[in-house]
C-alpha cells in the first residue's frame, strides 16, 4: 500500500504493508530511529509519537492507519537548532540514565506542556474525580504514567518536566536562550 | 475485522501475520460522537477515553464512567482507545464495564438488516464473547443519567494506577431515601468469566438502613463470585478484596 503522511513537518511517502507498525515504518523506513522499541505491547511508553495532536504509542498504531495524517517524533521536537524546553531542561536536571525511554518521556512531556494538559504549574487545581492528588507533580506523574523507566525513579524526569512547563509558562523570551 | 484504536489488536502486530481483511473505523463520524438529552448520554462506539474523560456533562452527571477512563491504560492507550473496544473485546478485565453494568447502559449496534439494541447486562455471553453477530458493528452505548437520589461509584485494584490490569474491580449505583437503599446495581470485574452484576448483593441489599447494607453485601458477594488464581493475583485475594469493595460501595455512598 502506497501512502502519504507528514512527518515532522515534511510530507514523506511510503510504500509497505498497511499492517506494519508505524513505529517500524519510522526506524526502518525513514530511517528515524530516535523513537525506540521497549515492550511491543503499548505498557512502556518507549515509542512515543505525536500523531495528529495526541501523545500515542507507535507500536500500536497500523501505519495503513496514517495516510494523510501528521506524526512528530522525537528528531522533530528542536526547531531551528533550539532543543525543545523539555529536552534542555532534561539534559540540566539529569532526566536521563540509559536512555531508552528518553526519547517516549521527551515526545510525551513536550506533548502536555503544549497541549497546556499540566494546568497551572504553581496552583493545586480541583480534586479529580478519582480524589488524586492534584498539584503540578502529581498531574505530571500521572500524564507521565504510560512511560516507564526502570533507571532513574522518575524523580529528576518530573524536575525536568516541572522546569520546563514553569519556563514555558514564563514566556517565550526565555526559552532557546542557553542553545 | 474491524480496528479503531489498535490497542488490542495492534499488540505485537509485528509477530503475527497480517489479517486477511481491516476495516479502519478510527475516527469515522458516524460512530465517533457524544449526544446528550435530559436522561440520557448517547457515546458513540469511536470515542476515546481520553475523550470521555474530558468531557463535561459526562464528568459532570457520570462520574464514575470519567474516573474509569482516567484509569484505563495511561494518556497513551486514552488517546487511542475507544469505548467500543472495550465493549467489543469484552475482557473480564475491561475497566469501563462494571460501569456500564452499574449505569445499566444499552447498546446501539447496525447492520445492514437494520439497527437494534441490547442491554448491557445481557450483552456477554462468556469469555470474552459477547451477542455482537459477525455482520454487525457496534454503534454506541446509551447511558441512562444516574437520577438526583441515586449514588454512583467506581474502584479499580491493581498494582499501580495506570497501565497495571485490574486484580479487582466494580462500580455501583445506589438508589438512596434517605438512608434507606431502594434498590442498587452492584457490578464486578475480574471476579469471573465476564464483568458480572452481583444480583444476590442488590437482593441482600434492598430495603436495608445504608449503615447496614455494607455487611449485608460483603456476605452476599461471597457466595457470589468465583475468581481465579492467574499471574495478576490468586483467588483468595480477589475475593476478599472483592467483599471489601463492595462493602466500601455503600460505606461511601
Amino acid at each position: 500500500m502506497k501512502l502519504a503522511f507528514e512527518v515532522n513537518g515534511e510530507r514523506r511517502t511510503v510504500e509497505v504493508s498497511p499492517w506494519k507498525r508505524l513505529l517500524d515504518v519510522l526506524r526502518e523506513d525513514l530511517r528515524l530511529t530516535g523513537t525506540k522499541e521497549g515492550c511491543g505491547e503499548g505498557e512502556c511508553g518507549a515509542c512515543t509519537v505525536v500523531l495528529d495532536g495526541e501523545a500515542v504509542n507507535s507500536c500500536l498504531v497500523a501505519i495503513g492507519q496514517c495516510d494523510g495524517r501528521s506524526v512528530t517524533t522525537v528528531e522533530g521536537l528542536a526547531h531551528g537548532g533550539v532543543l525543545h524546553a523539555v529536552q534542555r531542561a532534561l539534559v540540566a536536571c539529569g532526566g536521563a540514565q540509559c536512555g531508552i525511554c528518553t526519547p517516549g518521556i521527551a515526545v510525551c512531556a513536550a506533548h502536555i506542556i503544549d497541549s497546556g494538559l499540566i494546568g497551572g504549574i504553581d496552583e493545586r487545581s480541583e480534586v479529580s474525580p478519582v480524589g488524586i492528588d492534584v498539584t503540578a507533580r502529581a498531574r505530571v506523574r500521572e500524564l507521565l504514567a504510560g512511560n516507564i523507566c526502570r533507571c532513574t525513579g522518575y524523580q529528576l524526569i518530573v524536575d525536568a518536566v516541572i522546569e520546563a512547563a514553569r519556563e514555558t509558562e514564563r514566556g517565550p523570551e526565555r526559552g532557546g536562550d542557553q542553545a | 475485522m474491524v480496528l479503531a484504536g489498535g490497542t488490542d489488536l495492534m499488540v505485537n502486530a509485528n509477530h503475527r501475520a497480517a489479517p486477511s481483511g481491516i476495516l479502519d473505523l478510527w475516527r469515522l463520524p458516524a460512530i465517533g460522537f457524544v449526544r446528550i438529552s435530559d436522561d440520557s448520554i448517547a457515546i458513540g462506539a469511536g470515542t476515546t477515553w481520553h475523550e470521555v474523560e474530558r468531557h463535561p456533562a459526562i464528568q459532570a452527571r457520570m462520574r464514575p464512567l470519567a474516573a474509569a477512563a482516567r484509569e484505563i491504560g495511561a494518556l497513551q492507550i486514552q488517546a487511542r482507545a475507544t469505548l467500543g473496544g472495550n465493549v467489543g473485546t469484552s475482557s473480564p478485565v475491561g475497566d469501563s464495564l462494571p460501569v456500564l453494568l452499574a449505569l445499566d447502559a444499552e447498546l446501539e449496534v447496525a447492520s445492514v438488516r437494520g439497527r437494534r439494541r441490547v442491554p448491557y447486562h445481557a450483552w456477554c455471553t462468556g469469555y470474552r464473547t459477547t451477542q455482537l453477530l459477525a455482520d454487525e458493528l457496534i454503534i454506541a452505548a446509551h447511558v441512562p443519567v444516574p437520577g438526583p437520589g441515586t449514588r454512583t461509584t467506581w474502584r479499580k485494584i491493581g498494582t499501580r494506577r495506570a497501565q497495571s490490569i485490574s486484580k479487582v474491580m466494580g462500580a455501583a449505583a445506589i438508589m438512596l431515601d434517605g438512608d434507606l437503599v431502594t434498590d442498587a446495581r452492584v457490578a464486578l470485574g475480574a471476579v469471573a468469566d465476564r464483568p458480572i452484576r452481583i444480583t444476590a448483593v442488590e437482593a441482600a441489599v434492598r430495603g436495608q438502613r445504608l449503615g447496614d447494607a455494607g455487611e449485608a453485601a460483603r456476605v452476599a458477594v461471597r457466595a457470589a463470585i468465583r475468581p481465579i488464581d492467574d499471574v495478576r493475583s490468586t483467588a483468595t485475594y480477589r475475593r476478599e478484596v472483592a467483599e471489601n469493595l463492595v462493602a466500601r460501595f455503600f460505606s461511601m455512598a
